[in-house]
């Protein structure tokens, strides 16, 4: 298993409320799986994503990330473990404005001091089909090119993760549909995991696995659904229905 | 250059008018202490050759024992005329000096015939103190020449209070070696100033054989020594220690250092003054750049967030902002001296004038020198005081919550 969820839950303060953001999320993903997390707004799919990006930590269960208790781990290691293993895309791209494109999908190698970030950087502005734009600043960018910079940017490491949070959320719809193309693409000839939160149902339809989230809980989950309809399909019933 | 200077070099630019704001700060405060810090020490440096050129000489030699007992029996610690010849041979011969002049010290009462005033004299040799008195301005009258046997200069205080003009005579009473009182008259050839209002209250030059005459002596008090830069002052008196020590002469020597006691006391104020404007200085600069990275901080918190998203550490987070801040500080102390020595330079060009501090009795004009000391200091203290008032904006950038700072809008 790549992630593994178990029990998680998390509570945040609203003024003097308590809201259960996640109630004992149990989860497991396989490399190479692209799950989409849907639900309506407020039901913890973005915090879902902080905990597995290990940007936030949870208050109760466990968290593993390639074998490692990422709960486990204090601020600086939590960095580089982000660093090394999560690739992260923003809905609003979040790129740094003072950079061009190959110096924004540089930058999370130079974090770690990698000699060969440029011909990397590279490679990952060509997986992209932004080889073109190399030189561009983010203001000279489309939404949709922006977002490509920043898929570039998440998946240069080479993570075992790619976290985004609606990605497609601020691009038009054929925008956002050469950009599914694009994770869609990664993910199969390149085995990048990717976990995606959307209300998109595009999105959740390329997605391999789909989970619902509501309110903090986990309560829809296609993995199950397709084994318990595949265990029904293989029973056989007899003309009484009746299990034979 | 790394994507970490390139971002914090490039970040200044991206609100400009702020970083201006801050820049002129930083040039601000480098400005001041240059010119400050310069004015004062053209002051000290002005009120240094002034006491050595008026009053003390660079080296000052004495019999031996005239430091501890002299103002109590001066009479019994002079330099014998025997003496005088071969130290001043020895002087000159062994050192450098531009001038080694005899000087016999007295006190005295002056009087106009109506009126008695306690005075300070000096017995000189007339042509040498042209070169080592030369800060003393004749206000009035015509200089002092040794064939004028009972010519006299007055300090500017002391004429003022006599009943006399430039030609008069007035008589001259002091005690003899032997406790008589003895009396000379004396011509009023000129009145002297030597910026030193105490002093000009009292003093009256005489040439030396005069002196002596008043004294019933031959002897004089002290060898005083002009070199040619004050700077060589201390090698000068150890090489002097020397000599005298080897060819068995018991003086003593003085240094320009040692007996500007008031030269001190100026220094010791002043640099505590300029000390105090120095921190108010900083602490103005400081408040400037800290607003400033406070206030990009502030704006910058989303991308802090997704710069710590993508893995960066709270400890490369810091460094980032104080980069920034570094560089605005080089950039600023580097143009802080540009200005400051370009206003230094046309503050002294300029020629104003300052009122006379007190205790003097001139006006001068205001130099500041560029002294390469501050410059450096200046821009050290620059670099210092960015990096140090970015240190709190840059901890409290690397310890927002990184999901806190990409939801911050």
């Amino acid at each position: 298993m790549l992630v593994e969820l178990n029990n998680v839950s998390k509570r945040y303060a609203m003024g003097d409320v308590w809201v259960d953001a996640l109630k004992e999320i149990t989860l497991s993903l396989d490399k190479g799986e692209f799950l989409a997390v849907k639900g309506p707004s407020g039901s913890g799919k973005s915090t879902l994503l902080n905990i597995l990006s290990a940007l936030d930590q949870c208050d109760s269960g466990t968290v593993q990330v390639g074998g490692v208790n990422v709960g486990a781990l204090g601020e600086h290691k939590r960095s580089r473990f982000r660093n090394r293993h999560i690739g992260i895309v923003f809905q609003s791209f979040n790129l740094i404005p003072v950079l061009t494109a190959l110096e924004n999908v540089m930058y999370p190698l130079t974090l770690r001091g990698v000699k060969d970030a440029k011909p990397r950087a590279l490679q990952a502005l060509k997986d992209v089909g932004l080889e073109k734009q190399v030189n561009q600043r983010p203001t000279q960018l489309s939404g949709g090119q922006m977002q490509r910079v920043a898929i570039a940017r998440a998946i240069v490491t080479r993570p075992d993760i790619v976290l985004a949070d609606e990605p497609t959320a601020n691009l038009d719809s054929k925008t956002s549909e050469n950009i599914m193309a694009l994770i869609q693409k990664l993910n199969k000839e390149q085995g990048v995991t990717f976990v995606i939160s959307t209300h998109d149902n595009y999105v959740t339809s390329l997605a391999s696995r789909v989970i619902t989230i509501l309110d903090g809980k986990l309560v829809g989950d296609s993995l199950a659904e397709n084994r318990q309809a595949n265990k029904y399909s293989e029973t056989v019933l007899d003309e009484s229905g009746v299990e034979v | 250059m790394t994507l970490g200077w390139k971002v914090a070099l490039l970040n200044i630019l991206r609100n400009g008018r702020r970083s201006l704001i801050t820049l002129a700060a930083v040039v601000f405060g480098c400005t001041s202490l240059i010119i400050f810090g310069g004015f004062v020490q053209s002051m000290y440096d002005g009120m240094r050759e002034s006491m050595i050129r008026s009053q003390l000489g660079h080296i000052q030699v004495y019999a031996e024992g005239f430091d501890q007992y002299g103002k109590a029996e001066p009479e019994k610690y002079l330099i014998s005329s025997a003496d005088l010849v071969e130290i001043s041979d020895v002087i000159e011969e062994q050192i450098q000096a531009l001038v080694v002049a005899p000087r016999l010290n007295f006190n005295g009462l002056l009087s106009d015939g109506k009126q008695s005033i306690a005075i300070t004299g000096v017995g000189i040799d007339a042509e040498k103190e042209v070169l080592l008195s030369s800060a003393i301005h004749i206000v009035a009258g015509e200089d002092l020449f040794p064939e004028d046997a009972a010519a006299a200069h007055l300090g500017e205080g002391l004429f003022n209070s006599l009943d006399a003009e430039i030609g008069d005579y007035l008589t001259l009473l002091a005690s003899t070696q032997d406790g008589a009182i003895n009396a000379v008259d004396i011509q009023i050839a000129g009145v002297i100033s030597t910026g030193v209002k105490e002093l000009d209250d009292r003093l009256l030059r005489v040439n030396l054989p005069l002196a002596q005459e008043l004294l019933y002596t031959s002897d004089v008090t002290r060898l005083v020594v002009l070199l040619d830069d004050t700077k060589m002052t201390d090698k000068v008196v150890g090489d002097l220690q020397r000599i005298f020590q080897q060819q068995g002469l018991k003086l003593e020597i003085k240094s320009w250092w040692d007996l500007a006691g008031y030269y001190h006391q100026v220094v010791g104020l002043f640099n505590g003054v300029f000390g105090f404007i120095t921190v108010i200085v900083l602490v103005i600069v400081a408040l400037s750049i800290s607003n400033t990275m406070l206030m990009a901080v502030m704006e910058r918190t989303r991308e802090i967030g997704t710069i710590r998203a993508m893995g960066g550490t709270p400890t490369q987070v810091v460094g980032l902002i104080l980069l920034e801040s570094v560089f605005l500080g080089i950039i600023g102390s580097l143009l802080g001296l540009l200005v400051g020595v370009l206003a230094a330079k046309g503050i002294t060009y300029a020629e104003w004038m300052m009122p006379r501090p007190p205790g003097s009795t001139q006006d001068y004009p205001i130099r500041v020198f560029v002294v390469s000391e501050i410059l450096i200091k200046t821009f050290v203290l620059g670099f210092f005081i960015s990096l140090v008032s970015s240190i709190y904006p840059a901890v409290k950038a690397s310890r927002i919550p990184v999901v806190n700072a990409l939801r911050f809008t």
